[in-house]
């Protein structure tokens, strides 16, 4: 796994060559395999040619019979546990294969900046680890060995079929340039257009599915039934067209070449030929009789072989996707032997950090020290850049320039990992995975005690919420199990960052949620962690800045003043301006209004 | 037995879940029938072809030039009645299965959103769009290969049987053990399918979680529990996958050997008789050439079958959901409301599943064009009484009227039009900011629009929008803060006029730098109507004409801010705590703006 993980993703055919040097002798075993058994499958056709031989001549012998339809018999049970062979040694091969690849681009997005992820829409990254992935498989367990069989067949079949007649050996093949040039025009007419064509009415049917069951309530509220039926209901006529043309411009090809090459079609060509050299004198009627037999057999390899091209342009086109995951730009990372060994929480300094969203700024020059040990609040209106400090102190992105410190240590200068093992943070939407509280909670600390669990629980003033819980530490969350309020997500985060205990505390106060009880349990739960971290805060809620020592306010990018709330209260316009938005909302008394 | 009972209930799948026919699929079979009865055409003029060249030559009927016509005829036609097969045979699955989407749609918004709501996120998404994909795409080949694997194999049989019916005989002697292996495999390849599937559904799982939770992985070491997880989520799709590819091989081996190996006892008998002189060599050559066409079929058709395991749990699961009972509806209303008061009259209500009721005997009278507030701590049940009052979900017990009829007495678009919820999780659907506000009322004018936007606040930042009302909000979407999306959805309602208003006070603190437009939206909404409003923050609802307190599904107390205050109970309780953390830091006095 690790040599794979270092190879370049290469495309197209490359790509899946590529794919299968990582396994050469699985999947090498298994073309070996399926390519014998192919060549054991003529076995019985040819032991039919010597019975027939046999009791066309004037003094048959059964030994001769027996001993014939015994080689039959034998070379058809070859045939299939060769078969099964290939098939298990391909799947053993295309399934570890597509691991790796799950694996690899896994760890790929552990290494880019988050940046990506706003590029890549998550649909997308879904769709290539799962179904890219997986369409590999064609190619590798199927395309692969038919491939191997297809080529290994005529050329066993001419081996046997030359010697016995040449001219007969032609007409036998004189189907194969027909079938080739119908897939020829058929791949090169329709399929990708065909195929683009099928992916946008699958993709508009899902996300029409999508709104409408996740509009669903207000569907119901309005009585919207109609106009949330329009979208999917044109997504359903959509493919309905395409299917009707698509049927109509691929099936003539596609029957074409399936008639011509299913064994059989071919005979169409023998007995011409073979009458005509019967009625010459130039041909034995027991050889026409033995290629009408082993003739229309190595046609049916190249069948498979076309009935699997329909996949080609899908399959191709998720190992593109894949490869562009691949390639994606990581962050910069440092790798140094020494890593640090302080647990003293540091101070964090931002020196004229610029930084930008693709091409939207959001952090223009911005210079503020959070001092070490204490909770740093950051506060200033919507669109100031308060998230994006967190982000990058964590390193989710890169600044584009200035620094940013932490103690002394530019953060890009220490090892990544170090890094992060210095930081925790709480975003505003939690994220919880199916699986037990205990087991969301030791995703911090894979081996901590319960002790420690419930300990962590009750400095971030959850643990009585989850003891209320159906099955305690046991219950099922996420999104299958036990729905919790965004409070207790919250809290539930900040009870993990306390099991990794980090010297620093990103916390990135949730929005949505104006319990009055469950803001005072988080502070409560601030107040406690902030004892042994450094804690940065961005306070969407002022109430929030009652725990804070020290207050930067952001406006645009820029920190415009920094300071005590008093201190901050009695010069700083701004400061004063999101108070008062504050204290008006906050004082909000519903039916008063005129 | 089983394996017919599978096949047959395949046969009726399209037809059961669209309710409807197509005329085309009827005809597609017949055009597969057809075209393999026509397949077998060649081989009869074979037969007399070779009878013509190894027997006496004596034979009569038709000439050798015109059987080899007729030989290329057939093919000829072959290929027309494939393609005619295969277009109709597309097209129809295709319509059928786009009809059952559309009517599984129309069911699911029939069933009570509580149900919708208790489904794990991307169940229902996934049957309407990859489990539907999944059976017609294996519908639509089963029907195909089918029609002609049935076809052909029983046309070729049966004129075999007619030439010599011993030899016939001999030639089908093997199948009943063949289907017994099929049979065998299939029930093997039960459960480890079940088993696959599974572990696939966990793997899509396992990386809808990694891609969603990525940000917060990475802080918790980007190689450590969050990769392992997803690691061994992957480990296990291998090896359930590879087991069930390989654990059936040697059955299925087992099916195709004696399918083909049926074909060289056949060869040896044939020889076997010919030599004893009870058949002619012609009617030997015959069985030989023939009987290709006869195995070769059954064994891909086996193979098909085979293909069905893959339908079985999406087949399950599209049964169940439209097994599911839709919330009954009244086409039209028992009586017209009096008035707009509503009476609870001891509700009591449970979701599936759940171990105790949320409610239980909650009753309470609601007075017109008042405002009642429903309080209590988190997990109370307040916004499943909202939810009840809105006919998201039917009550289990007791009854709630809206002018003293039964809200399950009203129709659908009666009980809509008076009644309007605003959600906290606003749904906007793709279209313009126009479409989105005209879904409050189909028939309201543009002046309309615009006034509803205006008093929702929301006016000033749609003219802002590139293309003002016209602006489509899929782009927007991204545009639009929290806040913004809220004052859109507030038009809607206020557009639809309804007499009672359903509200989440936490509808305001979606987006905090907003809270005041928010605020002045909802009191524009709500002036003059019959509101009932759940309140986290006890302040805003300190004026309510009446205040119901929950707690533990249960009212515990109720009358106004004042009575409730006085009587020193669980109110009280709330409204002491909410003072302490209130807005305002305990270190500073901020100055109150009025």
């Amino acid at each position: 796994m690790s040599d794979a993980s270092t190879s370049p993703p290469v495309r197209g055919f490359g790509g899946l060559f590529a794919l299968v040097r990582t396994r050469p002798w699985l999947l090498g075993s298994a073309c070996l395999c399926a390519a014998l058994a192919s060549a054991a499958g003529m076995g019985p056709y040819v032991a039919v040619y010597g019975i027939a031989l046999e009791v066309l001549q004037p003094t048959p012998e059964v030994d001769a019979v027996w001993t014939y339809a015994w080689i039959g018999v034998g070379l058809t049970a070859l045939k299939f546990a060769l078969m099964m062979g290939s098939h298990a040694l391909a799947h053993a091969g295309a399934f570890g294969i597509l691991y790796d690849l799950r694996v690899r681009l896994a760890r790929k997005m552990a290494r880019v900046p988050l940046g990506f992820f706003d590029r890549t829409q998550t649909g997308a990254l879904h769709k290539a680890m799962t179904d890219d992935v997986s369409g590999l498989e064609a190619f590798l367990a199927h395309m692969l060995p038919d491939g191997a069989a297809a080529l290994t067949v005529p050329l066993a079949a001419l081996a046997v079929m030359l010697p016995v007649d040449w001219r007969m050996t032609l007409a036998a093949v004189a189907a194969v340039p027909f079938a080739v040039a119908a897939q020829v025009f058929m791949l090169r007419r329709d399929h990708k257009d065909a195929y683009e064509e099928h992916h946008a009415a699958t993709e508009a049917t899902k996300l029409a599915v999508v709104e409408y069951l996740r509009g669903m309530h207000v569907v119901k509220a309005f009585g919207l039934e109609a106009r949330g039926f329009d979208r999917l209901d044109a997504a359903v006529a959509r493919m309905t067209n395409y299917v009707e043309d698509y049927a109509n411009n691929a099936a003539p090809p596609m029957v074409a070449t399936m008639k011509l090459l299913c064994g059989g079609t071919n005979a169409l060509f023998i007995v011409p030929v073979g009458l005509w050299f019967l009625a010459e004198g130039t041909l034995e009627p027991a050889v026409l009789v033995f290629f009408l037999l082993v003739g229309t057999q190595i046609l049916s390899p190249f069948l498979r072989i076309a009935n699997v091209m329909g996949n080609l342009q899908r399959l191709l086109k998720g190992a593109d996707n894949i490869a562009t995951i691949l390639d994606a730009d990581e962050l910069d990372t440092v790798t140094s032997e020494d890593t640090l060994e302080e647990s003293e929480p540091p101070r964090i300094t931002f020196d004229a950090v610029e930084f930008a969203y693709d091409d939207r700024p959001a952090l223009d020059g911005l210079s503020f020290t959070a001092p070490a040990g204490g909770v740093t609040a950051l506060v200033g209106p919507s669109g100031s850049g308060k998230s994006t400090v967190l982000r990058l102190i964590a390193r989710l992105w890169d600044v584009d320039a200035g620094r940013i410190r932490l103690a002394d240590d530019d953060i890009r200068k220490t090892p990544l990992d170090d890094h992060l093992g210095r930081v925790s943070i709480v975003f505003q939407d939690v994220f919880l995975f199916h699986g037990s509280i205990a087991d969301n909670l030791r995703i911090a600390a894979p081996n901590c005690t319960d002790a420690a669990l419930v300990e962590a629980c009750r400095i971030a003033r959850i643990h009585d919420a989850i003891e209320a819980m159906p099955e305690g530490y046991a219950t099922v969350v996420g999104d299958r199990g036990l729905r919790l309020s965004g409070g207790e997500r919250q809290r539930l985060s900040i009870a993990r960052a306390v099991l990794k205990d980090a010297p620093v505390l990103l916390l990135d106060e949730a929005t949505a949620f104006a319990d009055a009880e469950n803001e005072a349990l988080i502070h409560a739960a601030l107040a406690e962690v902030a004892k042994r971290r450094t804690v940065v805060v961005v306070a969407h809620r002022l109430a929030t800045i009652a725990n804070a020592d020290h207050i930067v306010v952001l406006d645009r990018g820029a920190a415009v003043d920094a300071g005590t709330h008093d201190a901050l209260r009695g010069r700083c316009l701004l400061y004063q301006q999101l108070w008062s938005n504050y204290e008006a909302a906050h004082g909000w008394t519903l039916g008063a209004a005129r | 037995m089983k394996l017919v009972r599978a096949v047959t209930s395949l046969f009726t799948l399209a037809t059961d879940l669209a309710q409807s026919r197509d005329p085309r699929l009827a005809r597609g079979i017949a055009y597969g029938g057809l075209e393999a009865i026509v397949g077998a055409v060649p081989y009869v003029c074979l037969y007399f072809i070779l009878l013509r060249v190894l027997g006496d030559g004596e034979s009569t009927g038709l000439s050798t030039g015109w059987l080899l016509a007729i030989m290329f005829g057939s093919l000829a036609l072959q290929i027309a009645l494939g393609i005619r097969a295969m277009v109709s045979i597309m097209t129809a699955s295709y319509a059928l299965f786009g009809a059952a989407r559309l009517r599984l749609a129309d069911h699911v918004r029939r069933l009570p959103l509580g149900w919708i709501r208790g489904q794990r996120s991307g169940a229902l998404t996934g049957v309407l769009t990859t489990e539907l994909d999944l059976l017609a795409e294996i519908w639509s080949h089963f029907i195909a290969f089918f029609s002609g694997g049935v076809a052909l194999p029983t046309v070729v049989g049966a004129f075999l049987l007619f030439v010599d019916w011993r030899l016939g005989l001999v030639m089908m002697a093997a199948l009943p053990l063949a289907f017994l292996f099929l049979h065998l495999s299939l029930r093997g390849i039960a459960a480890l399918t079940h088993g696959m599937l599974d572990a696939l559904a966990d793997a899509n799982h396992a990386v809808s979680e990694y891609v969603q939770g990525i940000a917060v992985l990475r802080t918790f070491g980007r190689f450590g529990e969050g990769l392992s997880r997803f690691a061994s989520a992957m480990e296990a799709l291998r090896k359930s996958a590879l087991r069930a590819e390989v654990a059936p091989a040697p059955l299925l081996g087992a099916f195709g050997f004696t399918v083909e190996a049926g074909f060289s006892v056949l060869v040896f008998t044939g020889a076997w008789m010919l030599m004893h002189g009870s058949i002619d060599a012609t009617t030997f050559l015959l069985f030989v050439v023939v009987s290709v066409k006869f195995y070769g079929p059954l064994y891909d058709m086996g193979v098909s079958i085979l293909l069905l395991r893959f339908a079985k749990q999406a087949l399950q699961r599209t049964q169940a959901l439209s097994e599911q009972a839709p919330m009954p509806e009244r086409a039209c209303s028992l009586h017209d409301p009096t008035s707009a008061a509503i009476e609870l009259e001891d509700v009591t209500f449970g979701y599936d599943g759940a171990p105790a009721p949320t409610l239980h005997n909650v009753s309470a009278s609601i007075p017109q064009h008042a405002m009642t507030a429903i309080v209590g701590p988190s997990g109370a049940g307040k916004s499943t009484l909202l939810h009840l009052i809105g006919r998201l979900w039917d009550v289990d017990e007791g009854r709630i009227t809206l002018g003293s009829v039964d809200l399950r007495d009203l129709s659908g678009p009666d009980l809509n039009q008076r009644v309007a919820m605003v959600f906290q999780d606003v749904v906007l659907f793709s279209g313009s900011v126009r479409d989105n506000l005209r879904m409050g009322r189909a028939d309201a004018s543009d002046d309309e629009i615009e006034a509803a936007a205006r008093a929702a606040c929301a006016h000033e930042f749609i003219m802002a929008l590139p293309q003002g009302y016209d602006t489509p909000v899929g782009d927007a979407g991204s545009r639009l803060s929290g806040g913004e999306r809220q004052r859109l959805s507030i038009a809607r309602a206020l557009l639809k006029d309804a007499d009672v208003i359903l509200l989440d006070e936490a509808t305001a603190s979606v987006d905090p730098s907003a809270e005041a437009e928010i605020q002045r939206a909802i009191d524009a909404l709500v002036r003059g109507k019959t509101v009932i409003v759940v309140a986290h923050r006890l302040r805003t609802i300190a004026r309510a004409t009446q205040i119901l307190v929950l707690d533990e599904g249960r009212i515990c107390e109720s009358g106004t801010h004042a009575s409730l205050l006085a009587q020193q109970g669980l109110y009280a309780n709330l409204w002491r705590r909410q003072l302490t953390s209130g807005p305002s830091p305990t270190t500073a006095k901020p100055s109150r703006h009025a």
